[in-house]
């Protein structure tokens, strides 16, 4: 890759290493600048406080504790339930997501002059806060006033399909990442659709000279062209899963008992309801740390291929 | 397309229904679909309860613009940076922009409060822009970047043939290309400074500095007596501003794809 | 487009001058440290108050009355959110305040406050011949007093009680020859009724027996009223431990996850809190175990003749629980006195609480506001709320809390039995630290 100063290397001067600079450190700077200035204060401040015992509201200072918080979440039953569903709620949201949503793009594409109208449909779920939508969706999975039990059972028959949605372990998680799906899927759609438009349509035309079918152009074009978009989505979708929050936090807070308890909300719970900053620090860094971990591999799989 | 669309807007589709049934209707045991009569009862209860309703707004509206513009020219900068250019420790910028999206913002709520009492812009328009636009500029500049990584370089080398510097190839060739990446970023960073809640509610304490997601919380709080009826209204009411704003969107979103399709 | 670019443009302008107008008008005042004589009384009075209370209490025309008494001072009203105490928090360590006067807290919120000696004690400047400490209804005031000093005004109080849908108790045959309803003496006898209550119709439950709230504000609430209704107290042998072992705890776990077993309580509150409150007003809920006030919140809706309340099984023998919401004074406003005159003057006035008593059933805290009391049930909520006890003060009582929740939810949903959700809530509160967290 050519640098912008189009030179060619010669370290002879050490002027024109720091020249070439320029162009980059003049596009860098102020974005990153923002960023650093803005939230250095906070990363130090939480990384510190994860090593300390902090009650915000009865302890005078943080006392220092080592290692003690990031110890004592591994024996925190609750904190095991949390990893657990977190876990469960990213394995079902991405795969459904990513896939989908491609799937989506790809209709979208084709069809057409109706497509923005579409799109308009899928996407308005994103626009809406959820802590609006929420509450809606928690009236709609009602068992015995929701409407989608009035579907399925008094409309369409399919009575034994009628759950308690958000009031049962294990469906309350599935409607969790169905609600999920629901809200995000038109932000994917999008990202997907950038990418998929700015594809070249020469290689379309030549593909289609060639003589390949549908099908055959989606796999070998359309496909391989997005890679920066799978890696765009990839690393949106898992930060969403894994940060996942407001839909358990307002459908469900977290039960019955802790079977939608997702780490986010024990982290907040543990920070503005128990006031435990600590503790609560430390967790989040263990949520950072595991979505740093799967972003840079979901980065090395877009470079790899 | 047309089944999946449509199961999308469902939701929203019920909740204009239920702001126009009687509370009667809403609450009954059998779920009933379509109002009898239709009632403006909830509308009118949502208005002259939001008194402040119009200073939320236009506080929501102030915030959210400046986010936009600024989150939007950052990162195309950025962006532009981390996909074209090369520099010194690159790696380690990314990393630590990456460093931040990943952690959860709560965390950061406390820290920035602080922060941000200590210049006293607590309860302010810029007390809420600045945070905003620094949560969403690393998601931003991913999005920017992406695309910017997707324009071949031979058009940025024909520019530099043809003699621009730096920064003209920037603006007058690249630029111009990323408009559907833009376009993204824009939406993106609006829906999340629009409905953003836990920093506003921590970050700002009286109408002068309260946004509509915080407003409307109030609302369901004080309409906890047949709160679905009221709760449905406000719902729609702040639909509008939503769509007129993606609806507008929408139309320079396709203009700029077709843009960039006749380009390349 | 070229309009449009002006438009924009314009725009842009617009608000960047108010963008800049709005962050220079946050002046906050800070603290002028306290004064025995103020030099110039500040004329200002800033109400903070939750949202919920705004809709229950008519605190707009209280403002105007006080402003209309003392011609010059502004009283303003701005809302928050319940949840947190966290941005009190924040700004009083700073030692500044943008309320004068915090309305709607909890005790629980009053005792963070307090560690941190962020609110004033009212036992100094408050009470005089005006409103002295005998005119408070005593389990109120006793819940403002954190380790022997008031903290906190209660601005209302409640109790816990179960809220009856007469007609609903009627068509079941559940009366007594004048019409009145039955009182169930024992859980076993409120079982019975609400299985008699209960309608199933097609699979689809119709009406209901017996919901309880089970939500996150008022597991807790619920298991310390029903536990001491069947105990006298709530406590273990040492009277400070909540009790999760004995026997009747025991069977106070059994029959709820029994109840919903067989399909008499349903668990709508788990996700929706006020799932319970708010199908007891659309009429399809016999009873209702919650805090009393929703029988008046209620009779507006359904009509006063048809809802009445009746104690939890044994609370009109031993008691019920109560708790409150009231008022704080940061330490850091400079119109302390101003505060304190709103809240002698108008917060604690016989008709601000008289129109809230008789809408909502928000109980007022002073004994002279239930002379005018109009029905006949308050006669039985007065009495329960004298003997009532109050949930203990822990320094870990959100975590006690949460687990309660957790652990409740799973026994009622059958996910764990009775002694394993016993045994994991006594490792719970074993590992508390269960004092008051002040120094």
């Amino acid at each position: 890759m050519m640098t912008h100063a189009g030179y060619r290397t010669s370290a002879r001067h050490p002027f024109e290493a720091l020249k070439r600079q320029v162009p980059g450190y003049f596009f860098l700077m102020p974005g990153f600048l923002f960023i650093f200035i803005f939230m250095v204060y906070p990363l130090i401040h939480s990384f510190v406080l994860s090593f300390t015992n902090y009650n915000f509201a009865f302890d005078e200072k943080p006392i220092f504790c080592g290692f003690n918080n990031y110890i004592k979440m591994f024996s925190d039953s609750y904190f095991i339930d949390a990893l657990r569903n977190t876990f469960t709620f990213s394995i079902l949201f991405f795969p459904a997501m990513m896939i989908l949503a491609l799937v989506v793009a790809l209709m979208l594409d084709k069809v057409g002059a109706a497509s923005p109208v579409f799109r308009s449909m899928i996407f308005l779920p994103v626009v809406v806060p959820l802590s609006l939508t929420g509450i809606i969706f928690q009236w709609i999975l009602n068992e015995q006033y929701g409407l989608l039990n009035f579907f399925l059972k008094d409309l369409l028959g399919l009575g034994s399909l009628a759950k308690n949605w958000l009031g049962d372990d294990t469906w309350a998680m599935v409607s969790i990442v169905g609600v999920s799906v629901w809200k995000y899927l038109g932000m994917v759609v999008v990202l997907y659709m950038a990418g998929l438009q700015a594809i070249p349509k020469e290689l379309y035309e030549a593909a289609e000279v060639d003589g390949a079918s549908g099908f055959k152009r989606i796999f070998y074009i359309t496909l391989p062209n997005l890679k920066e978009s799978y890696v765009v989505c990839g690393i949106w979708t898992i930060i969403q899963s894994v940060k996942v929050f407001e839909q358990p936090f307002i459908m469900t807070q977290g039960g019955p008992g802790t079977s939608t308890l997702v780490l986010y909300q024990y982290t907040y719970e543990n920070a503005f309801k128990f006031l435990e900053m600590g503790y609560a620090s430390a967790m989040a860094y263990i949520m950072g740390l595991i979505i740093l971990v799967l972003s840079l591999v979901n980065l090395r799989l877009g470079k790899a291929e | 397309m047309f089944i999946l669309s449509i199961l999308f807007i469902v939701p929203f589709v019920w909740t204009l229904l239920t702001s126009l049934k009687i509370n009667t209707e809403i609450y009954s045991s059998t779920v009933i679909l379509l109002p009898s009569k239709i009632t403006f009862e909830h509308y009118i209860k949502v208005i002259t309860q939001m008194k402040e309703f119009l200073q939320y707004s236009y506080n929501t509206l102030s915030v959210t613009f400046w986010t936009v513009l600024g989150t939007a020219i950052l990162s195309s900068m950025t962006g532009y940076a981390f996909s074209k250019l090369e520099f010194w420790g690159k790696q380690f910028y990314l990393t630590f922009i990456l460093l931040v999206l990943t952690l959860p913002y709560a965390i950061y709520l406390i820290p920035i409060y602080i922060m941000e009492d200590k210049v006293n812009i607590i309860n302010t328009h810029l007390g809420l822009i600045l945070p905003y636009i620094a949560i969403n500029l690393p998601m931003s500049i991913f999005i920017m970047r992406g695309n910017f990584n997707s324009i071949p370089n031979g058009l940025m080398e024909a520019a530099i043939i043809d003699g621009c510097n730096f920064f003209q190839v920037w603006r007058r060739v690249v630029m111009p290309l990323a408009k559907p990446a833009v376009a993204t970023i824009v939406i993106f960073t609006f829906i999340n400074s629009w409905g953003e809640f836990m920093m506003a509610r921590t970050l700002s304490y009286n109408p002068a500095g309260q946004t509509l997601a915080v407003g409307i919380t109030f609302l369901r709080d004080e309409a906890a007596s047949w709160q679905y009826g009221t709760l449905c209204a406000t719902i729609t009411l702040s639909l509008i501003p939503l769509l007129i704003v993606f609806l507008s969107m929408q139309k320079y979103f396709i203009k700029g794809i077709m843009e960039g399709a006749l380009k390349g | 487009m070229k309009k449009g670019k002006t438009l924009c443009l314009v725009l842009s302008l617009l608000m960047l001058v108010s963008m800049f107008a709005v962050a220079g008008g946050q002046e906050e005042k800070k603290a002028t440290g306290s004064q025995a004589q103020a030099v110039e009384e500040p004329k200002e009075l800033r109400l903070v108050a939750q949202a919920w209370m705004l809709g229950k209490y008519k605190i707009e025309e209280a403002a105007a009355i006080f402003e209309k008494d003392h011609p010059g001072v502004k009283v303003s009203i701005s809302k928050v959110d319940n949840a947190d105490t966290t941005t009190n928090m924040l700004q009083w360590a700073t030692g500044k305040t943008n309320s004068d006067i915090a309305l709607g807290g909890s005790r629980e919120q009053a005792v963070q406050y307090a560690a941190k000696g962020y609110i004033i004690n009212f036992d100094e400047g408050f009470f005089d011949d005006k409103i002295k400490k005998e005119d408070f209804f005593p389990s109120f005031l006793e819940l403002g007093n954190i380790e022997g000093t008031q903290y906190m005004i209660p601005i209302t109080g409640e109790v816990m009680f179960i809220v009856v849908n007469k007609s609903l108790m009627k068509k079941a045959g559940l009366v007594d020859a004048n019409g009145k309803v039955l009182v169930p003496k024992t859980w076993d006898e409120l079982y019975e009724f609400a299985k008699k209550t209960t309608i199933v119709e097609n699979g689809k439950t119709v009406q209901t027996g017996l919901c309880i709230d089970w939500g996150t504000n008022f597991m807790a609430y619920s298991y310390l009223a029903c536990l001491q209704g069947m105990k006298g107290n709530f406590f273990e042998e040492d009277g400070k431990t909540i009790d999760f072992v004995s026997p009747e705890a025991k069977a106070l776990m059994s029959i709820w996850a029994k109840l919903v077993k067989d399909g008499y309580t349903p668990t709508d509150t788990f996700a929706d809190m006020d799932a319970g409150r708010t199908n007891f007003k659309a009429g399809k809920v016999a009873m209702h175990i919650s805090a009393a006030s929703r029988w008046v919140e209620a009779g507006d809706l359904l009509g006063a003749a048809n809802v009445t309340v009746m104690p939890i099984p044994g609370t009109d023998k031993n008691g019920s629980l109560t708790y409150i919401h009231g008022a704080v004074i940061p330490k850091a406003s400079p119109a302390q006195n101003l505060a304190k005159q709103f809240l002698k003057e108008r917060l604690l006035d016989k008709d601000f609480h008289t129109y809230s008593v008789n809408k909502y059933g928000k109980m007022s805290p002073l004994n002279s506001h239930y002379t005018t009391a109009i029905a006949d049930e308050w006669k039985m909520v007065i009495e329960a709320t004298k003997k009532a006890a109050t949930t203990p003060l822990y320094k870990d009582f959100a975590r006690l809390d949460k687990g309660m929740q957790v652990e409740l939810q799973k026994c009622i949903t059958g996910r764990q039995t009775v002694d394993e959700t016993s045994i994991n809530l006594k490792k719970l509160i074993d590992s508390l630290d269960k004092t008051t967290g002040l120094k």
